[in-house]
């Protein structure tokens, strides 16, 4: 078979052959699959999604393998202000409030930080959790739905986070005794809590302590959530609270296998005093509006991972590309094709899962907790794979490669495990499908 | 010593290597270090030879000792001991032992070495392994040539891994259209050598790159013609067996640590080990825990070195990765966040399993072996 012949034979010049409606309805143009996938998004989703590939191409990348290796000597500081400069902390809300282009927006709160979250997570999963926490911190304050809150410190720390100058923030739920318990109604029922808030004078009293929390260490305020005294989780409150409060305290660092740069710190609460405007939403409000938050940040956490897993993928790319087996390269071979045929295909399909998710206005438990599941176990695959291929390359660290399997791990657990959240989705749909005709009745 | 045990004598050889694992070992990894207090990894392996775990013309008992008949059910079983407290320290055991046998099979008494096989491009193929002279596919890179009367060696090696204390190489390299092996001096002139850095797991073990700069050699460098073909097959697939042992031993410690936090953690309102989602990822990892073992009893003892052995060996480093593999990461999973954690020790299991499926053949390489030897097993 000559050269020539196998082209003729291609799509592109083989349509040549059919009359001009035939050749119209051959799609041959030569785009990648994020040129491909950008098309089915709106102008300003497109916007953002570019915009957000470029600061990760340019600012992050450089950064990368440094902010993983040696975290500690790494200061964030710089990149978390440049990148709200340029609006990538203030997508939760249109202007004048925020960033967010408003017909997308208006479609979906959240698919426009999905977008970007992903784009960050391709260069650093670290980096990207470090920005997408801050949105995780900042969202009770507009998902308690509560004027007050959203006024007194939703719109100004919004504002503020399109600055040079921004507030970061972080969100913190879990404790010691309580992690899946927080993130599931069965388990809440029983949850340990030691956090507490009691009533004082004009405001609260906080006791207790967060583990985990991302972000802890480096934001300036944070959303806790905390039982009043007495009470079990259904008192659960949100107090928005300012680190230089006294008695509020950084306790240990955890040191993580993966997303590295970002810190995952303890909080420790130590008659904290919070003023009643602190309050988020209403009183014992806190358990919804921590159950809803975590349904708008899981569709993100599964592009979050999605990103981290495409980092992987087109680094082991690049490998296969630049590498020469005997007299081919190795995307030349039948085998690493296929290999690479698969990763795109499962990259793709979670993709798909994570913008459905993100398909209407309002996030619901269900969408969000498959997209998570699903993109993150998908992440998971696809980085092994990534690491498999390079064989002995794939775990020289400095390659870039087994960083996205690290990273892509902690998405597995993070934000409710991915047992907890099937057993969310089955939640969800218990009354409308899953338990429909089993009575009987 | 003698080279038959009675199966007394085995058991209370494990008992020995079990308590140097627990003993010896362990202290050292659970310091503040995320892979362990590296430089006490040449103090473990001086003990180590002292207590006899290590093979040498002396002692064939040792992991990967001559009497392979008798003793590679042993070195399995050792490996898996050793890899249950750190899988780079078993490693280190491994590839000694992978070089002791190898200088046993090639008639001589090289102490300490260690093995240089793999090329830029990876192990040898099928083609290579049929004929290597004739595979042009994809061409060996390390070669003797002539020159002026002299044998000189060019070309380099990847990802060669040196325990501690190795005097010299067993360098693995093509002289005309046969297979050599050679004796080098790890201080020989000429030899560079970088080591690689910063690796995933299996850190203990030092790993290093080599390039052979022109060396002219001395005779007795070269140490075999006619058996360095064996010799080859022989350690391709010892070296699969001792890593599926290293990643059974680092699995079956991962499912035990998680099955003792599951024993303490409370969540949803019982013990996490009350919970289907939890018994059903401890069911599945003991599955594929159990799996491995049964795939590696098969080669309790080994007697033949042919190209069937290497192909069915290469299917079991293929599969019992991939069956570790999930059992590690699903015992991480069922200790939630703690799991992701450096002070728990999962989180190095699952790096080190990572390094084990990928190193020294991955799915791919393995997946091209079993085909390429199809017709002729
Ligand atoms: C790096 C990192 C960053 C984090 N960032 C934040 C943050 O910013 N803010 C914050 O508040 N939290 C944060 N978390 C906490 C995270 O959400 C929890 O780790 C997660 O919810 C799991 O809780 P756990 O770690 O306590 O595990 P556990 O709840 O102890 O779970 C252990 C195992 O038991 C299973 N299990 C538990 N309960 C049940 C049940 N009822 N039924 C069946 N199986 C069950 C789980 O699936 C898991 O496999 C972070 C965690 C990590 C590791």
């Amino acid at each position: 078979m000559t050269q020539d012949r196998l082209e003729q034979l291609k799509l592109p010049a083989a349509r040549q052959n059919m009359n001009r409606i035939g050749r119209w309805l051959t799609d041959v143009r030569p785009l990648t699959i994020w040129e491909r996938d950008n098309r089915t998004l709106s102008y300003g989703e497109r916007k953002w999604r570019k915009r957000a590939r470029q600061f990760a191409q340019e600012v992050i990348r450089p950064v990368a393998i440094e902010a993983d290796l040696n975290h500690h000597r790494y200061d964030p500081r710089p990149l978390l202000r440049e990148a709200a400069g340029r609006g990538f902390l203030s997508l939760l809300f249109t202007p004048p409030l925020g960033r967010a282009s408003i017909l997308p927006f208006l479609r979906s709160a959240v698919m426009q930080t999905a977008l970007i979250g992903e784009e960050f997570s391709v260069e650093s999963g670290g980096i990207g959790l470090q920005l997408m926490a801050h949105y995780l911190g900042i969202a009770p304050l507009l998902l308690s739905g509560h004027l007050p809150s959203i006024l007194r410190h939703f719109a100004p720390l919004h504002m503020k986070a399109m600055t040079r100058n921004p507030v970061l923030m972080a969100f913190a739920i879990t404790e010691p005794s309580a992690g899946s318990d927080v993130e599931d109604t069965e388990g809440g029922a029983a949850a340990r809590l030691i956090t507490t808030a009691k009533k004082t004078n004009k405001g609260w009293l906080l006791n207790g302590r967060k583990v985990f929390i991302s972000n802890g260490a480096l934001a300036q305020k944070i959303t806790v959530f905390a039982k009043l005294k007495g009470e079990g989780l259904e008192s659960w409150t949100c107090f928005l609270i300012d680190k230089k409060m006294n008695g509020v305290s950084v306790g240990r660092q955890e040191r993580k296998m993966g997303q590295r740069p970002s810190d995952a710190s303890e909080i420790i609460l130590e008659d904290v005093f919070v003023p009643s405007r602190n309050v988020v939403g209403k009183l014992r409000a806190g358990w919804a509006i921590n159950r809803n938050v975590l349904n708008y940040s899981r569709s993100v956490v599964g592009a979050m991972a999605l990103g981290q897993a495409r980092g992987a993928f087109e680094r082991t790319l690049a490998f296969c590309r630049e590498t020469n087996l005997g007299p081919k390269r190795l995307i030349d071979y039948q085998d690493v094709q296929l290999e690479l045929a698969d990763m795109l295909i499962r990259l793709w399909a979670a993709r798909a899962l994570v913008w459905h998710s993100c398909g209407e206005l309002r996030s619901n438990q269900a969408a969000a907790s498959a997209a998570k599941v699903f993109a993150t176990d998908t992440a998971w695959e696809v980085s092994n794979k990534a690491v498999e291929l390079m064989g002995d390359h794939g775990y020289v660290q400095t390659n870039g490669v087994e960083r996205g399997l690290r990273d892509a791990r902690l998405a597995q657990i993070y934000e409710g495990t991915n047992q907890i959240n099937r057993l969310a989705l089955i939640e969800q749909q218990w009354e409308a499908e899953i338990d429909k005709n089993t009575t009987g009745a | 010593m003698s080279e038959h045990l009675s199966q007394q004598e085995a058991q209370a050889f494990l008992q020995l290597t079990q308590k140097f694992s627990r003993q010896t070992i362990r202290p050292v990894m659970s310091a503040e270090f995320s892979d362990g207090d590296l430089s006490k990894i040449p103090k473990i392996f001086e003990q180590a030879d002292a207590a006899g775990l290590l093979a040498s013309s002396e002692n064939t008992y040792g992991i990967w000792g001559k009497d392979l008949e008798q003793n590679s059910g042993l070195s399995l079983q050792m490996l898996a001991l050793l890899a249950e407290s750190c899988a780079g320290t078993a490693t280190c055991f491994h590839f000694r032992g992978l070089a002791e046998n190898a200088t046993y099979l090639l008639d001589t008494d090289i102490e300490k070495s260690a093995l240089a096989l793999q090329e830029s491009f990876g192990l040898p193929f099928a083609g290579h392994l049929k004929n290597p002279g004739a595979y042009h596919a994809v061409k060996w890179e390390t070669r003797l040539t002539k020159q002026d009367g002299q044998w000189i060696l060019k070309g380099g090696k990847s990802f060669v891994y040196l325990p501690p204390d190795t005097k010299s190489l067993l360098v693995l390299a093509q002289r005309e259209d046969q297979w050599v092996w050679l004796n080098l001096p790890l201080h020989t002139q000429k030899l560079l050598r970088t080591e690689v850095l910063p690796r995933t797991g299996l850190r203990a073990c030092r790993v290093e790159h080599l390039h052979f700069d022109q060396i002219p050699l001395e005779n007795d460098t070269v140490l075999s013609g006619p058996k360095a073909a064996d010799t080859l097959h022989n350690i391709l697939i010892l070296n699969w067996l001792g890593l599926s042992a290293i990643g059974l031993g680092t699995a079956r410690r991962a499912l035990a640590s998680a099955k003792d936090y599951a024993r303490q953690r409370y969540q949803g309102g019982s013990l996490i080990n009350e919970h289907d989602a939890i018994r059903g990822l401890f069911a599945g990892a003991e599955t594929n825990i159990q799996t491995v073992d049964a795939l590696l009893n098969a080669w309790n003892a080994v007697t033949e070195w042919t190209l069937t052995q290497v192909r069915q060996a290469a299917m079991l480093k293929w599969q019992a990765m991939r069956l570790l593999s999930v059992a590690v990461t699903d015992s991480l999973q069922t200790m939630g966040g703690y799991g992701y954690m450096e002070d728990y020790g999962m989180e190095k299991r699952l790096r080190d399993m990572t390094v084990l499926k990928a190193m020294a053949g991955s799915p791919l390489y393995l997946k091209r072996l079993i085909s390429g030897l199809e017709e002729d097993v």
